[in-house]
């Protein structure tokens, strides 16, 4: 474990702390206060991890992601496109869109090649810093994703999975009303083309397209 | 519209019936009521009402389940092949064809993608709206290179009929003079974006004889008179016409032939009504209606005319035909010439390129251009044939700034990269190959000798490839598309070429099941659409055609079908019909 190496105790029973509101926050927002406090009810950080670790079992009920698969898909979302002057991925619901698009409009190779990103995120996070992906500081899980996508992760993953997921997200975010609306710019009736409009750093994407 | 309009069953002898509600059957009705005839438009699909029934208009994707995408399951039951069309989506998949009830056959082997649009309005609704002119080197070109047969007709013959059409159509367009492609009676041209005006001067500046030039379309830029009376107003370039379009700013049956036709008094509409055959008297040797198998609930019916206009689509009016089985045409009606369903064509879109323009970052597009740029076919006359394959091809493209969808890809993670996501990134244009395919006899569609449909209608059998001459225009044009991307100066040029992947059909151009021609030994039709065999017979779609030229067919149907519409009833007035 690299970075905790040469911290207090203190340090980390803090940081343990602080992830752990995290982490709770994350769960009551996919599954609910009840199964989130049963999972973390009386649990240290180390206990959640394990606990985490061994819901990742069969999907059930037909969905496509088991529920800690799901808390990983969540923090990846919200680390590919965080929140800032416009809503995070999820805000606008990307971790719910992806495993329904995927299942609803997708091969079942890409279903498994996304499965299996998102359990290499996860497997990279523990072999990294020894920690589920979701309990890691943002700029963790950031370097995380980066190391993937730029093929230095601790353990061999599919750069190329992980970029369709990622794809999948954006076209998620931005097919959103909110992320075609306030992060883009919006023409619903454009009510004619002009070819030349001045453009600046601050010019706006359109976020109207006529295909997707 | 009301609501007698429609009518189900009627023993009433019509002046004409049209067979078809789509670019073809529009004009023809619209045609024929305009001259005082009583006329009866059956359509085998439901209706769509102008406005009311376009559902998904104005919803964002957000409003659609998968944004925009079709679920696996329906797509894999009802649209297998329909998928494959680039403007099938959530958002237009009612108006495309349910394939499960529509099968065909193909040769083992071979492919081909049939793109159906059964409801009333056909594949106006869903048309791609480029609208250009056959010249007299397309007219001419089977004669010159001895590939088909000759028309039967040329552009004198046709250019009056083009202009009637295009003033009432609305096509906008600029004049460029082109003895390739002749000028229509345009409304404003769309604009080009700055890298287009760029590469449109390299282009003149590197190959002489190449111009690029704007896309020309049935869209209102600029209303007229005929055009505010039709219901219609100005295109508000929002490129969503496939979902269907309230302003009506596109040409479709619904926005425009049908109003017209409807005014008149004299139109009546058989929707859910497949036409099975034709009914022909042996003894007057002429078609007096056709046989009619209810969509819905598979009764049948009959309906009488003292004309027949086949306006079904290309394979569509000539299965009609093929079915046509009587004691003279033991082969199908009209075919003594026994070429009806061969000279299958469609147009062949398999190879280009497309690169960035560097530089261009402080300028954008304001709208959605429903159009796009065209590099008109340089090759089209013998003279200017390049060495080992035969006639030629257009480039169409367009251009555009990178926006999440091509940056999505791309390395980042992180606030910065959602900034970037939401910037317009680099200028990238593209030309694209739309090339000519040659009349082969052995390319044909002919009726299954045992599988029918739901309706007791054989299916249609397809043998249909792309020939050595095809590909070798493409893998021209693939490098030659390359070439002029490089002299303009893109950067990171990537070119394709995809026809040993792609079937044809996919143009959703087909033509040539019943071409036109002088002699009745080689051809089905005259140089009026008019069977040779059958003088109140007419086909005036597709079927007709004799090559494919390089450009989008529609504007020809409609040329072709009123011209046939007024040559009919004088023929009819002088009572030789």
């Amino acid at each position: 474990m690299p970075t905790n190496s040469n911290k207090s105790e203190l340090a980390n029973h803090t940081l343990d702390e602080e992830n752990r509101r995290v982490f709770m926050k994350k769960m009551v927002a996919l599954f609910g206060a009840t199964t989130a406090s049963a999972v973390l009810s009386g649990c240290s950080v180390s206990a959640t991890n394990q606990l985490a670790t061994q819901t990742d079992t069969a999907p059930k009920n037909g969905k496509l992601l088991s529920e800690h698969q799901m808390t990983v898909l969540y923090s990846i979302c919200e680390t590919i496109l965080p929140k800032t002057d416009t809503p995070s991925a999820v805000e606008v619901g990307c971790h719910e869109f992806v495993p329904n698009q995927l299942q609803h409009c997708h091969s079942q190779q890409q279903q498994n090649d996304c499965i299996q990103i998102i359990n290499s995120v996860d497997r990279v996070a523990k072999e990294t810093f020894s920690m589920t992906f979701p309990l890691l500081q943002p700029q963790q899980q950031q370097q995380i994703l980066l190391e993937i996508e730029n093929n230095q992760s601790a353990i061999k993953t599919h750069k190329e999975h992980f970029k369709f997921l990622k794809a999948l997200i954006v076209f998620g975010y931005f097919t959103s009303e909110a992320g075609a609306t306030q992060a883009l710019n919006f023409q619903a009736v454009p009510g004619g083309f002009v070819g030349s409009i001045p453009a600046d750093a601050n010019t706006k994407s359109w976020g109207s397209q006529a295909y997707y | 519209m009301t609501t007698d309009l429609y009518i189900h069953k009627s023993d009433q002898v019509y002046d004409a019936i049209v067979v078809g509600s789509g670019i073809s059957g529009g004009w023809a009705a619209k045609e024929f009521c305009e001259r005082g005839m009583q006329t009866l438009m059956i359509e085998r699909g439901r209706v769509v009402e102008h406005r009311k029934d376009y559902v998904t208009e104005g919803k964002g994707p957000w409003e659609f389940a998968n944004r925009t995408k079709v679920d696996n399951l329906l797509v894999e039951e009802k649209h297998s092949v329909q998928k494959k069309c680039y403007a099938f989506s959530d958002m237009t998949k009612h108006f495309f064809g349910n394939d499960k009830d529509l099968p065909y056959t193909t040769k083992e082997g071979t492919g081909f993608d049939w793109i159906r649009a059964n409801q009333l309005g056909g594949k106006s609704l869903l048309w791609h709206r480029q609208s250009y002119r056959l010249s007299d080197f397309d007219f001419s070109a089977n004669k010159a290179d001895g590939h088909g047969n000759d028309w039967p007709i040329r552009y004198k013959d046709i250019e009056s009929w083009y202009s009637h059409v295009e003033k009432f159509a609305g096509i906008s367009g600029s004049q460029e003079n082109l003895e390739q492609l002749p000028n229509s009676e345009f409304l404003p041209p769309f604009e080009m974006t700055a890298p287009e005006l760029h590469v449109k001067d390299k282009i003149a500046e590197h190959f002489p004889g190449r111009q690029l030039i704007m896309g020309r379309t049935a869209h209102l830029t600029e209303p007229t008179q005929l055009h505010i009376e039709q219901g219609r107003v100005t295109c508000q370039a929002r490129n969503e016409c496939q979902k269907g379009c309230s302003f009506g700013a596109y040409f479709s049956t619904q926005s425009s032939t049908l109003p017209a036709a409807a005014k008149t008094g004299n139109l009546s509409i058989a929707p859910n009504s497949v036409v099975h055959s034709l009914i022909y008297d042996e003894k007057t040797q002429r078609v007096k209606g056709v046989r009619v198998v209810d969509n819905d609930n598979l009764s049948t019916r009959e309906y009488f005319a003292k004309v027949v206009f086949l306006c079904a689509s290309t394979l569509g009016s000539a299965q009609i035909m093929l079915n046509t089985k009587t004691k003279t045409f033991p082969n199908g009606i009209a075919n003594s010439s026994g070429v009806l369903g061969h000279y299958l064509m469609d147009h062949n879109y398999n190879a280009g390129a497309t690169g960035t323009v560097e530089g261009f970052d402080d300028v954008y597009y304001s709208g959605r251009r429903p159009s796009g740029i065209l590099v008109p076919n340089f090759q089209y006359k013998p003279s200017l044939y390049k060495k080992g394959y035969v006639r030629g091809y257009g480039l169409a493209g367009g251009s555009h700034r990178d926006s999440w969808q091509g940056l999505g890809y791309q390395n980042g993670i992180g606030a910065d990269f959602k900034t970037h996501l939401t910037k317009p990134g680099k200028w990238k244009l593209g030309l694209h190959a739309q090339g000519e395919m040659l009349p082969r006899f052995d390319n044909y569609m002919a009726l299954h000798p045992t599988k029918t449909d739901k309706w007791g209608i054989p299916l249609i059998h397809i043998d249909c490839t792309w020939s050595e001459n095809e590909k070798l225009m493409m893998a021209d044009a693939e490098q030659t598309a390359f070439d002029m991307l490089t002299k303009a100066g893109l950067k990171d040029i990537q070119s394709y070429n995809s026809i040993e992947k792609n079937n044809p059909g996919l143009a959703i151009h087909e033509v040539g099941t019943a071409r036109m021609g002088h002699d009745p030994k080689e051809s089905v039709l005259n140089g009026f659409n008019q069977c040779h065999d059958v003088a109140n017979l007419f086909v005036t779609d597709g079927s007709s055609f004799c090559s494919t030229a390089v450009q989008n067919p529609s504007l020809t149907f409609m040329a072709l079908t009123a011209r046939a519409v007024d040559y009919c009833v004088s023929e009819m007035k002088a009572r030789r019909i």
